[in-house]
């Protein structure tokens, strides 16, 4: 099954690099409550900390590259890892650049 | 079944016995006089440990101690022990949450019997894994040494989760920090984080630097399951395993949803403790877990209600489908108090029962 479901994912995931240090949760929603609150870096902290404590979220180092895809209803959500870890992470699409998957951090 | 949970008797088998299933808890505790031994002696036919998964790193010389070569990252280890009596339900997986390691299911820190042994106890086959990035398992090293040789800047160092006081606190639920006061039915051990006369702070000594961050840095590896591996290298085991249940904790909570996604092949059962719900499954994904039942169970004093909104639509969407899942909040049984720890509250077994009792009648049997 997951098989299958790697390969479905794979027509359509690209590569993407985290522009910075950010998150992918388990819904758009989380998502759209850490957007609203990131201005304030002692409230999204606690926040953030919070969400995955509560195994809602995850921490993405700046630099990682990841597979993902748009989210077609919300373009500013990109689901990520939907084939390593299903059903995927739910990601800002602005924290993200397109690469390609040779390019790695260079490393 | 019933007669398989009770106390295991006192019986040498033929076969593995190992030497240290005859001594009482007493060499697992932070502090070893806190430990309270146990009424019967645990009887064990087999423990052991091993790794699921990792792969092999390149570090150029720059980075590495010794030269140019391949460092194993994103292996996650686990251990187990089995009964000699054994019941006729599924092996039990453990996965701790943010911060800690499975000595989050050993012997509680005031010293009474964790879950670990208390499911070997009924019977269980119970093996506890450190999430990737903590404890005993592997992380990926060079993203810090990268940044300490001056090739990435400091910005890009991913960031260790240091948990302090303050948050264990306020996310496990204690009560209020800033005057030390504990919620009135608060059911924490107390004593083990500072709170009243020959109190200790041993409770903090579990609590780890939590590096996963640094999951999903190691370059793109040809097995999918190695990108943020804790949940794929359950679904691994649950598979070598031939069936299993898995639990995750908090952090980890997500984790037996996510495992049962990666291959549902070996996942009989997924246990999520303090929530871990999704509310952005694909039919194809709900198609998978309405063949799973699922528990979901939180404790007391949420600042939120509870079942969050997340979990009443997973339940929804899976209950349309078919599918068998279940929100315990203790405060519903009329069980007070429960902090966010509750594998570790002064009632920790009376939990662990509620827990076996929904496994024998949710989950199917081993034969």
């Amino acid at each position: 099954m997951s098989l299958i479901l790697a390969v479905l994912l794979a027509a359509v995931q690209a590569h993407y690099q985290a522009r910075v240090l950010t998150f992918g949760c388990n819904s758009s929603t989380e998502v759209a409550e850490l957007q609203r609150i990131r201005s304030d870096p002692k409230t999204f902290q606690n926040r953030f900390l919070e969400l995955v404590t509560y195994g809602q979220c995850i921490a993405i180092a700046k630099g990682a590259v990841v597979e993902g895809a748009v989210e077609s209803a919300d373009r500013s959500i990109l689901r990520l890892e939907a084939a390593s870890s299903p059903p995927g992470y739910m990601a800002p699409m602005s924290d993200f650049k397109q690469v390609k998957a040779a390019e790695k951090s260079g490393k | 079944m019933a007669s398989l949970r009770r106390e295991l008797p006192v019986t040498l088998l033929s076969g593995v016995l190992v030497a240290a299933a005859m001594l009482p808890a007493r060499a697992r505790a932070q502090d070893v006089t806190d430990v309270k031994p146990p009424k019967s002696n645990l009887v064990l036919k087999e423990s052991g440990s091993f790794f699921v998964g990792g792969h092999p790193e390149h570090i150029d010389s720059a980075f590495g101690s010794g030269g140019e070569g391949s460092s194993m990252i994103n292996q996650m280890y686990f251990q187990f022990q089995k009964p000699a009596t054994g019941n006729d339900e599924y092996p039990i997986v453990f996965v701790h949450g943010c911060c800690l390691s499975s000595k989050t299911w050993e012997t509680t820190p005031d010293g009474r019997m964790g879950w670990y042994e208390y499911f070997t106890r009924k019977g269980f086959d119970t093996y506890m894994g450190d999430q990737v990035g903590r404890a005993r398992s592997g992380f990926n090293a060079l993203e810090y040494n990268r940044v300490q040789a001056g090739v990435d800047p400091g910005t890009s160092n991913p960031r260790i989760t240091i948990a302090t006081d303050q948050f264990a606190w306020n996310v496990f639920r204690f009560g209020d920090f800033a005057t030390k006061t504990p919620w009135p039915d608060e059911r924490f051990p107390m004593q083990t984080v500072g709170v009243g006369p020959h109190s200790s702070l041993d409770f903090y000594k579990q609590v780890i630097p939590d590096l996963s961050t640094t999951v999903g840095t190691g370059s793109r590896p040809i097995d999918p399951g190695d990108v943020w591996p804790s949940a794929s290298q359950m679904a691994k085991l649950a598979r070598k395993l031939g069936g299993a249940i898995l639990v995750g904790h908090s952090q980890s909570s997500s984790y037996p949803t996510r495992a049962a996604l990666f291959d549902p092949t070996g996942v009989k059962g997924m246990i999520q403790l303090e929530t871990g719900c999704f509310d952005n499954l694909t039919p194809a994904y709900i198609d998978i877990l309405k063949k799973i039942p699922l528990l979901v169970m939180v404790g007391d004093h949420f600042s939120t209600p509870q079942p969050p909104e997340s979990c009443i639509t997973e339940m929804q969407q899976l209950k349309a489908a078919g599918g068998d899942m279940t929100f315990i909040a203790l405060p519903d049984l009329g069980i007070q108090g429960n902090s966010h720890m509750f594998m570790q509250d002064n009632n920790n077994l009376q939990i662990a029962d509620i827990i076996i009792d929904w496994i024998d009648k949710h989950v199917e049997k081993k034969h």
